[in-house]
C-alpha cells in the first residue's frame, strides 16, 4: 500500500450509488423549497452544481451514508425549515427581513441526531443565498498538534499561529466561494501586506495566503477585515460592493474547550484558547455584532472522539438554564462543584449574557417526528433499498427502536432491513 | 423378638407341656399323682414299686388357643425396613385395583392436590423413603385423584386426604396483578445478574432506560430489539410508553431482563395476549445463572490439565 | 568541542553540520519524522529529551524534516551542539566505568566481569545480563 493510501481510503467520500434507483421528480433544495413547510419530511436533493462547493468546505463526512443513494439529499425536518427561515431573514428576504442580523448557535444533540448534516444544510442554504461560507470541518485538527505552530512574540500569555492550518482554511474558502470572492474588490488598507496589488479581488488576496503559509495569518486577518467591512476605506471606494452575510461553522467544538496537544517552550500544554486561529473563531461568539454584515454562526458539538471537557458541559447546562429563564443567582443554576477544576476560561467565554443583542443560543437537535421518519423511509423505498410496504405501524416500530427518531439510527435500521429483505 | 431363638422349638414344646399340666392340675387338684409327681426323686436305681402314671389327656388342637410361640408383626412388610411406606403403597394399589373401573377425567381437569413433599412424607412415615419410590407413590395418588369427583368412593377420598400437606396451598386463589388506577402496569424480572423494573403506560412509543435514551444504553440494535421484543412481536410498540429501571449484569442480561419485565407488564394491560407472548418467548423465565467456581477446578467444571508427574 | 574529536570521522557527531546531516537521517529523505527518526537517532536523545527539544522550538510532534524552517534547523543544530550526546556521552560513560574499575569498587568488578552491577539476581534469569553486553557495544565509541 502506497504511503497515504490507507488514510485516503478512510477519508474517501462516496456520494453516489449507481445501483440505487433514480427518483422521479425529486425536488432539489432551493431558495423556495428550503422554507416550504409543505415539503416537511421529504428528502430534498442537493443541487448538483453545489456538490463541488460542499466538498470543498468538507461538508460531507465519511460515515454519513451518502453512498447508499443515487445522489445526495437531506431530509427537510423542522429544524431545517426554521434555519431556512432564519437564513432568509438575515438575507433580507421573507416575511420579517432583518438584514445584518447575527445569529449565534451552538448545536448540541445525541450521537446520530444530525448535527453535522444540520451544518451541511446550513452551508447549502448559504450557498444558495450567495453567502460567504467559512468552515472548520474538524475542530480537532487544530488542537491535535498535527500542523505547524509558531509563537507570536510579545503576547501574554504567549499566543500561537498555525500558518498551515490558516492557509488550508483560506484554500477551502476560496475554492468554495470562488465566484463570489472574484467579484469582491479589496476596499481596505492593509499595510502588513505590501505585496498586495491595489484593486485586486478577495480571491487574489486569499491566494497570497496559501502561496506562502508564513504570511497566511496576516492574509486571513486582511481577508476577514474585508469580509466584515461595511464601508470602503478612503480612496478605495471604486467598485465597492456591499459584503454578503457570512456563514461560519465549526464541527467538534469540545476540542476547543480544553488544553491542546501543543506544548510551549517549557513543555506545558498550550490552552486551545491561546491559539490565534481558535481564538478568532471563538471570539465571534462573544457579545456584539461579530459579523458586521450579518450572518450565522453554527458551532456544533460532536460525540465521536469527544474530549468531553467538564467546563463545556457546565457551560451548555448554563445556556439551557438561561434559556429556561433560570437566573444566575438561582440555586438551580448549574455551577461547577468545588475542586472540580472546571476551566474558568471556557465558563467565562460561554457565559450567558444577561441582555445581549445577539446572544449565543443552544439548539438541541432531537429525533425527527414520525411523519418525517415516514418521508425518510419512503425515500429509501423509492431508491429501491426497502421492499417492505411502509405503514404507520412499520415506521412507528422503527421510530421507537431508533430511540425516538434519531436519524442516524433510522438510517442504520433502513440499511439493515435492506440487507434482510434482499 | 427376644424370644425368637434357635431353641425356640424346644422352648415352645416345654411351655406347651407346662400349660397343659397346669390346666390339668387346676381341674384335678386332689389327684394323688400330684404329690408323687412333685416329690419325684432323682435316684438312679429304678423304683421297684411304681404307681402307673395317669396318661395326659389328648391335646385338642382344634380348640388350641393360647399365647403364640413368638410375636407376629402386625404388618406383613415388617421386615422390609420401610413397612409403613410399603403398607401405604399396598393400600393404594389395592384401592387402585378395586376402583379400576371407575370413570376418570383428564389430568388437567383433576382437582389440584398438594401432596406431601418428600421431607414431609418422610416425617409422616418416619422412614427414609427414597425420592424415586415416593414418586411412584405420588403417581398412584395422581391416578386415584383422576377418578371423576362424583364417583369418588369415600374410602379413596379419605386415603387421599391422608397424603395432603397440612394447610392447602391451592385454596388461595392467585389474583392476577392489574394495572393501577393511573393506568400504569409494573413488571419486574431478572436475567443473569440483571434486575429490571418496567413501568408501562399507554402512550406513543417512547422508551426511557434509567432516564436515558434507549440508543445510549443499548448501542447494539439487537439488544434494543430484544428489550422491546414483547411490544414488537405484538405490534404494540407505538401504543405504550415504557419507563425502565435496570441494574446489574451486562448489556445482554439487562436487555433480556427488560424483555421479560415488559412482557409481564404488557400482560397486565392485555391478558389476552398471553398465547402470543408465550409463543414469542418473552414470558418464559430463563432461570440459568452462572455456575459457581469450585475449589480444585479452573472454572466451574474445568479441571487443571493433567500432568503425569 | 567536536572539532577536537580524536576520532576524526564526523558521521554522527554533534557538530552543527553533522547535526544537520543527522536531521535528515537515516536515508536523507525530507519526509522523516523529526522526533522519531532524526533526533532520536542520536545517542543520548530519547523520547523524553526529544519531545522537550521539539517543544522548545515550537516544532509539532508529527513534523517532518522537510517542513522545518531554516531558523528551526539552526536552532536545533545549535542546541544539539551544546548537548552532550554521541561520542562525548559515550566517552563519559566509559570513563565512569573506568573510574569504578580503577578504584576497585564492587561495581567496577562487576563491570569487568560483565555481570549485573546494580545488585540484580544472578542465580536465575541470567538472560537479563545479556543486554549488558549489547549496551557495552553501543557505548563503545564509534
Amino acid at each position: 500500500m502506497a504511503p497515504g493510501e490507507r488514510r485516503a481510503l478512510k477519508k474517501r467520500i462516496v456520494l453516489s450509488n449507481p445501483n440505487a434507483l433514480e427518483i422521479e421528480g425529486m425536488v432539489d433544495l432551493s431558495a423556495e423549497t428550503m422554507v416550504d413547510s409543505r415539503l416537511r419530511g421529504t428528502v430534498l436533493g442537493l443541487p448538483m452544481p453545489m456538490i463541488d462547493q460542499l466538498r470543498a468546505v468538507e461538508a460531507f463526512k465519511p460515515k454519513q451514508g451518502w453512498s447508499i443513494f443515487r445522489r445526495p439529499g437531506t431530509v427537510l425536518r423542522r429544524d431545517t425549515i426554521e434555519m431556512g427561515r432564519l437564513v432568509e431573514q438575515i438575507s433580507g428576504e421573507g416575511d420579517k427581513p432583518q438584514k445584518g442580523k447575527v445569529a449565534k448557535k451552538i448545536i448540541n444533540g445525541m450521537k446520530g441526531s444530525g448535527k453535522s448534516v444540520h451544518l451541511l444544510q446550513a452551508m447549502a442554504m448559504a450557498f444558495l443565498k450567495k453567502w460567504v461560507v467559512i468552515t472548520v470541518p474538524d475542530a480537532r485538527e487544530l488542537v491535535c498538534a498535527n500542523t505547524a505552530y509558531t509563537a507570536v512574540e510579545g503576547t501574554k500569555p504567549l499566543q500561537y499561529i498555525q500558518p498551515n492550518a490558516v492557509s488550508a482554511l483560506l484554500k477551502r474558502t476560496v475554492e468554495a466561494n470562488r465566484e463570489l470572492l472574484a467579484e469582491l474588490k479589496v476596499s481596505q488598507n492593509h499595510p502588513s501586506l505590501p505585496m498586495l496589488q491595489p484593486g485586486s479581488t478577495l480571491e487574489e488576496l486569499a491566494k497570497l495566503g496559501f502561496a506562502d503559509p508564513a504570511i497566511s495569518w496576516a492574509v486571513f486577518q486582511a481577508f476577514w477585515a474585508e469580509l466584515t467591512a461595511s464601508a470602503p476605506a478612503a480612496g478605495l471606494e471604486k467598485g465597492f460592493v456591499p459584503r454578503p452575510p457570512m456563514l461560519v461553522t465549526v464541527d467538534g467544538l469540545a476540542h476547543w474547550m480544553t488544553e491542546s496537544e501543543y506544548r510551549d517552550a517549557d513543555y506545558n500544554k498550550i490552552h486551545a484558547h491561546d491559539l490565534y486561529f481558535v481564538k478568532h473563531f471563538l471570539s465571534l461568539l462573544k457579545e456584539g455584532d461579530s459579523l458586521k454584515n450579518g450572518g450565522l454562526l453554527l458551532y456544533a458539538t460532536s460525540l465521536s472522539n469527544n474530549p468531553n471537557p467538564l467546563a463545556l458541559s457546565i457551560a451548555l447546562d448554563r445556556l439551557t438554564a438561561h434559556q429556561a429563564g433560570i437566573s444566575a443567582s438561582s440555586p438551580e443554576y448549574p455551577n461547577p462543584a468545588a475542586y472540580s477544576g472546571a476551566d474558568e476560561r471556557v465558563l467565562e467565554l460561554l457565559k450567558p449574557a444577561e441582555k445581549a443583542i445577539s446572544p449565543v443560543e443552544l439548539q438541541t437537535l432531537e429525533g425527527i417526528t414520525r411523519d418525517e421518519a415516514r418521508g425518510f423511509y419512503e425515500y429509501f423505498a423509492l431508491s429501491g433499498l426497502l421492499r417492505d410496504s411502509i405503514t404507520d405501524q412499520w415506521v412507528g416500530q422503527r421510530w421507537s427502536l431508533s430511540g425516538g427518531g434519531i436519524i442516524g439510527e433510522l438510517e442504520k435500521l433502513g440499511r439493515r432491513f435492506r440487507a434482510a429483505s434482499a | 423378638m427376644a424370644w425368637h431363638k434357635p431353641n425356640g422349638l424346644t422352648q415352645a414344646m416345654q411351655s406347651l407341656r407346662l400349660t397343659s399340666a397346669i390346666s390339668n392340675s387346676s381341674i384335678n387338684a386332689s389327684r394323688p399323682t400330684f404329690n408323687a409327681l412333685r416329690t419325684r426323686t432323682y435316684a438312679t436305681e429304678t423304683e421297684a414299686v411304681s404307681i402307673p402314671a395317669a396318661a395326659a389327656p389328648e391335646i385338642d388342637f382344634v380348640s388350641f388357643s393360647q399365647k403364640p410361640a413368638r410375636i407376629i408383626p402386625a404388618s406383613r412388610a415388617y421386615f422390609s425396613g420401610s413397612p409403613r411406606f410399603i403398607d401405604a403403597l399396598l393400600e393404594l394399589e389395592a384401592l387402585q385395583a378395586r376402583h379400576a373401573g371407575l370413570p376418570t377425567v383428564a389430568p388437567a381437569e383433576a382437582p389440584r392436590m398438594a401432596w406431601f413433599k418428600l421431607p414431609q412424607f418422610r416425617d409422616f412415615v418416619g422412614e427414609p423413603v427414597p425420592n424415586k419410590k415416593y414418586k411412584s407413590l405420588v403417581k398412584i395418588l395422581q391416578q386415584l385423584n383422576r377418578i371423576q369427583p362424583e364417583f369418588l368412593p369415600a374410602d379413596v377420598r379419605d386415603t387421599l386426604n391422608k397424603f395432603l400437606r397440612p394447610g392447602n396451598p391451592y385454596s388461595k386463589e392467585i389474583v392476577p396483578r392489574t394495572v393501577d388506577e393511573s393506568g400504569l402496569a409494573r413488571g419486574k424480572a431478572k436475567r443473569k445478574e440483571s434486575h429490571a423494573v418496567v413501568q408501562l403506560v399507554e402512550g406513543e412509543g417512547e422508551v426511557l432506560v434509567n432516564g436515558k435514551n434507549i440508543v445510549n444504553v443499548f448501542s447494539r440494535l439487537h439488544d434494543r430489539e430484544s428489550a422491546l421484543w414483547a411490544l414488537q412481536a405484538t405490534q404494540r410498540l407505538d401504543k405504550y410508553n415504557v419507563w425502565i429501571k435496570v441494574k446489574g449484569g451486562g448489556v445482554t442480561g439487562q436487555a433480556e431482563a427488560i424483555t421479560l419485565a415488559v412482557g409481564r407488564a404488557l400482560l397486565m394491560h392485555e391478558p389476552g395476549l398471553k398465547p402470543v407472548l408465550r409463543k414469542a418467548g418473552v414470558i418464559t423465565v430463563d432461570p440459568r445463572r452462572v455456575e459457581r467456581k469450585k475449589p480444585g477446578h479452573v472454572k466451574a467444571r474445568k479441571m487443571p490439565t493433567w500432568v503425569k508427574r | 568541542m567536536e572539532s577536537t574529536s580524536p576520532s576524526g570521522t564526523c558521521s554522527r557527531q554533534a557538530s552543527p553540520q553533522c547535526a544537520a546531516i543527522g536531521l535528515s537521517a537515516p536515508n536523507g529523505s525530507t519526509n522523516t519524522h523529526v522526533q522519531q527518526k532524526s533526533l532520536q537517532s542520536f545517542f543520548g536523545i530519547g523520547d523524553f529529551t526529544s519531545s522537550r527539544i521539539m517543544a522548545r522550538f515550537n516544532i509539532h510532534p508529527t513534523c517532518r524534516v522537510g517542513e522545518l524552517a531554516n531558523k528551526q534547523v539552526l536552532d536545533l543544530t545549535a542546541m544539539l551542539s551544546e548537548m552532550k550526546i554521541e561520542n562525548d556521552l559515550r566517552r563519559e560513560v566509559l570513563n565512569n566505568i573506568k573510574r569504578l574499575k580503577e578504584t576497585g569498587t564492587y561495581r567496577g568488578r562487576r563491570h569487568a566481569l560483565g555481570l549485573p552491577v546494580n545488585g540484580q539476581r544472578t542465580r536465575t534469569q541470567v538472560s537479563i545480563t545479556l543486554p549488558y553486553a549489547i549496551l557495552l557495544r553501543r557505548i563503545a565509541p564509534a
